[in-house]
């Protein structure tokens, strides 16, 4: 069976560790191509931390397409985040940090850094001991003019690297096929995270997820209560507003590679995984999931779904993959 | 020695010897002097009207100055011109016949759809004609004096306006069949109505019996079988189409003569004028349909792959294609993408072409030129861009065409650039409406013209222009539209600062429909048998 050892993600944080913490005073605003032998593209300067809230205040209130329309292109949104300045372009593997096994149009294989520029903001979020930059990819290709297409939220300690969170995502696709993120980030650092996706499908309105930043720098998912938690595609225990012990989730996978199962018809698994304050820990499986489709809207029906074979597992300590071994 | 060919009333042929010939002809004498197959072209503004031959020894070209081994198609619509001197009122016979028994089993003369009226096209199998009659020319409000050269230039001539053809689909299917991937030489008997003797061609005495004419090697005239779209200009008062609305009057602006035996598609234009562009040839092919369907079958459902068409490369250089590979089964195309697309093999089969003429190779987010015709003041200029969804039906090709040969010549100078319509094998992940060639998305106009694409709320963006587009594609059967609701104060455009939406579009945000024009819903072409 094959083995993927992920020490490659250790090594980067190192590399990236030494640069940064040489050259921490670096505030160039050029538009230079940075790798990561040469200065700082992280501005330090406190006086550039910006206030908050920030983002879209009102999106939980946006249901409807018509009004998630205006959202999405209210010029002066856009202008406030433009005036976060993302004035220092940076190369892709700066910041190649792991997301999340579901993320839809992952930074590390769908950025192309050749197309896409990615650019630092010289504006950030300052959180304690933290410095968390914002990270534009811009779509250059699609329009005479550039646009934001990603925007990240990247979490460092004393400039080390320590999360990456997607915040917005303005994906044009083929047809008017659009996938769209807002967000908005509140007095209590409460990043909440709207998805929408506009295709030939009947809209349906996604549920509205929150992220805190752990005291650990990371990201983890935040849930306003309690107790127990089930929706359409996890359940399992909330504690501390975070996932904790044993949780069951049926999600689109982005690590199963459809090419090598050719007879799977889709990259939904059934994952058994675990969580301790809100990060991955112990041994996670994941198998395939078997589901049945509408055949209207061809939306995912949950009570179809069956789990299959073991694909493969993950194990975490504190929060970090150490090891991937598939089956 | 001359030689002579005549033939007799019982329809024999008999080579005569003629007189020594002298040097120059008797102009004093009655004659035919050439009778030849034309096609109309104007001048000035479409006032003056003149007639170009068409036959072997005045080979036409295609768009890339390419001699055309054929002269005319089955079905197309040509002037017969019979040139005299002498014989100004006199009435005239002519009959068209093949050369050989290939199409027809005989040689017999042909029986063909002859332009008598501005709406009939009757079945002769003689046709007489009087010299000076300008009736041919009748445009469809049944007149012809706009042509202001008529007495001066062609009053020695008689005129048949004709489409070559029989007048039942049956026979039509008949003679294609036969003739299958040959051609057919067609000559042209002709003689005075009253039979009374005159001279043809150089001939030196006038003689009873007919002339023949395009029957050696000084000029041919073949025909072979080709699918024909004819389509007009808008303002071309020589469309006998099928009116469709009145005040104004609206007529049909395509029609088309299918030929079961030929695969290829000759699309010709008629400008405002009603000057004969060819425009394009291309080859269709039929494909099987495809319909989306949401649950994709599992592999051993599939049938056997027979194709994978990968994307890969053209994603990486920075096409925005949301197909990561197409795979081809024998039962369907699954569409690898996101989310994986199944696209279901249907009973029936669709003809689509592919609209990518000059075939630029490469990969990347630049535009992909597919096409720039530029010959006689038509200009029709096409490109692709993020899509290799490239194919659609020859009836959507023909309108597209016509509304970009039109809106040029209105003047708008904009580079149209599609974002495509159906994949080759007419899938075309990941939507499902853009199936089967039948719905395409163009790029957004701009002010600078380029064909690079913008958004409905951009500055640049051309909404006067684009509603000019939008107008001239409904005329040319694209009915339905998508768009959005949208103002825009910051474009040049002031139709726009207030909120509104394109013409024959609905508003459609899912999906999203800002960033380009979607046409479909269009009207079928109708088949000259129709």
């Amino acid at each position: 069976m094959p083995k993927i050892n992920i020490a490659c993600f250790s090594l980067l944080f190192f590399l990236f560790s030494c640069y940064s913490n040489a050259q921490t005073e670096n505030k160039a605003t050029s538009t230079e191509v940075h790798s990561p032998d040469k200065g700082s593209v992280f501005n330090t300067n406190k006086a550039d931390c910006i206030s908050l809230p920030f983002g879209y205040s009102d999106i939980s209130k946006r249901i409807r397409v018509d009004a998630i329309l205006s959202t999405i292109q209210d010029e002066n949104k856009l202008k406030e985040i433009n005036a976060l300045q993302f004035e220092k372009r940076i190369k892709k593997d700066l910041v190649l940090l792991p997301e999340e096994y579901n993320v839809f149009l992952p930074f590390s294989n769908n950025v192309n850094e050749n197309m896409d520029q990615i650019k630092i903001a010289s504006h950030f979020l300052c959180y304690g001991d933290y410095s968390l930059y914002f990270m534009a990819v811009y779509n250059t290709v699609r329009y005479a003019e550039p646009f934001i297409e990603k925007m990240y939220l990247v979490s460092t300690k004393d400039g080390k690297l320590i999360d990456m969170k997607r915040i917005y995502l303005n994906h044009q696709g083929e047809m008017g096929f659009a996938n769209y993120i807002l967000f908005n980030i509140d007095e209590n650092y409460i990043i909440s995270l709207q998805d929408y996706e506009l295709t030939e499908s009947p809209f349906q309105l996604k549920p509205l997820q929150k992220y805190q930043i752990l005291t650990s720098g990371k990201f983890t998912r935040y849930y306003d209560q309690d107790g127990p938690y089930q929706d359409d595609d996890e359940q399992g225990i909330v504690k501390n507003h975070h996932k904790e012990g044993k949780w069951i989730e049926t999600k689109s996978n982005g690590s199963l590679d459809l090419q090598k199962y050719p007879e799977f018809t889709d990259p939904y698994t059934y994952l058994e995984a675990e969580y301790k304050d809100g990060l991955p820990v112990g041994t996670w499986k994941f198998y395939k999931l078997f589901q049945k489709y509408n055949e209207e809207t061809g939306e995912p029906l949950p009570k179809t779904r069956k789990k299959g074979q073991l694909i493969y597992t993950g194990m975490y300590r504190k929060g970090v993959l150490e090891k991937r071994e598939f089956y | 020695m001359a030689t002579r060919i005549t033939i007799t009333d019982s329809g024999q042929t008999q080579t005569l010897n003629g007189p020594l010939a002298p040097d120059t002809p008797d102009n004093s004498l009655q004659r035919v002097t050439e009778v030849y197959f034309a096609k109309k072209t104007t001048t000035d503004n479409g006032t003056r009207v003149n007639f170009t031959k068409i036959d072997s020894a005045h080979v036409q070209q295609d768009h890339q100055n390419q001699n055309i081994p054929y002269d005319s198609i089955l079905g197309k619509t040509v002037y017969l011109i019979i040139e005299t001197s002498n014989m100004a009122d006199l009435s005239i016979d002519a009959v068209i016949r093949p050369s050989a028994s290939t199409m027809t089993e005989n040689t017999d003369p042909l029986q063909l759809m002859r332009f008598v009226s501005p709406d009939r096209y009757e079945a002769q199998r003689l046709f007489t004609v009087q010299v000076g009659n300008f009736d041919a020319l009748n445009n469809n409000g049944g007149t012809h004096d706009h042509y202001t050269n008529l007495r001066a230039d062609h009053s020695n001539k008689a005129i048949i306006k004709l489409q070559l053809r029989p007048d039942g689909r049956a026979v039509f299917d008949d003679w294609t069949r036969r003739l299958a991937d040959n051609s057919i030489n067609l000559e042209v008997a002709v003689e005075r109505t009253d039979n009374n003797p005159c001279a043809y061609g150089d001939g030196q005495e006038e003689v009873n019996g007919a002339g023949i004419f395009l029957n050696d090697d000084r000029g041919r005239f073949r025909v072979v079988n080709k699918n024909i779209y004819t389509i007009h200009h808008g303002s071309n008062i020589y469309n006998t189409l099928q009116v469709i609305s009145t005040n104004p009057e609206r007529r049909r602006r395509i029609q088309k003569v299918r030929n079961a035996h030929s695969t290829e598609v000759i699309f010709f234009y008629y400008d405002q004028n009603d000057n004969e562009h060819r425009i394009c040839a291309r080859t269709k092919e039929s494909v099987t349909r495809k319909r989306r369907v949401n649950t994709i079958p599992p592999l051993a459902q599939r049938g056997t792959l027979l194709d994978t068409i990968d994307f890969t490369a053209n994603r990486a250089a920075g096409e925005q294609i949301d197909a990561h590979q197409l795979q081809v089964y024998s039962n369907g195309t699954l569409g690898d993408g996101a989310t994986d697309k199944w696209y279901a093999n249907q009973a029936e089969s669709v003809d689509l072409v592919n609209m990518d003429i000059l075939e630029n190779a490469g990969v990347g987010p630049q535009i992909f030129e597919a096409f720039n015709y530029n010959q006689n003041g038509v200009i029709i200029r096409y490109g692709f861009q993020h899509t290799r969804r490239r194919s659609i039906q020859p009836d959507l090709f023909a309108g597209f065409l016509g509304s970009l040969a039109q809106f040029r010549q209105e003047g708008h100078n904009h580079y149209i650039v599609s974002q495509g319509f159906s994949y080759s094998d007419a899938s075309c992940y990941p939507s499902a409406e853009h199936v089967n060639g039948e719905a395409g998305d163009l790029n957004l106009l701009t002010t600078q013209q380029n064909g690079v694409n913008t958004i409905l709320t951009a500055a640049n963006f051309d909404f006067d222009n684009e509603v000019i587009l939008r107008n001239i594609l409904f005329d040319f059967g694209f009915i339905l539209g998508r768009s959005e609701n949208f103002s825009n104060a910051s474009n040049a455009s002031t139709a726009d600062n207030a909120s509104t939406r394109l013409p024959h579009t609905t508003h459609t945000a899912t999906p999203r429909h800002n960033n380009h024009l979607h046409i479909h819903g269009f009207t079928p072409i109708s088949d000259i048998y129709a």
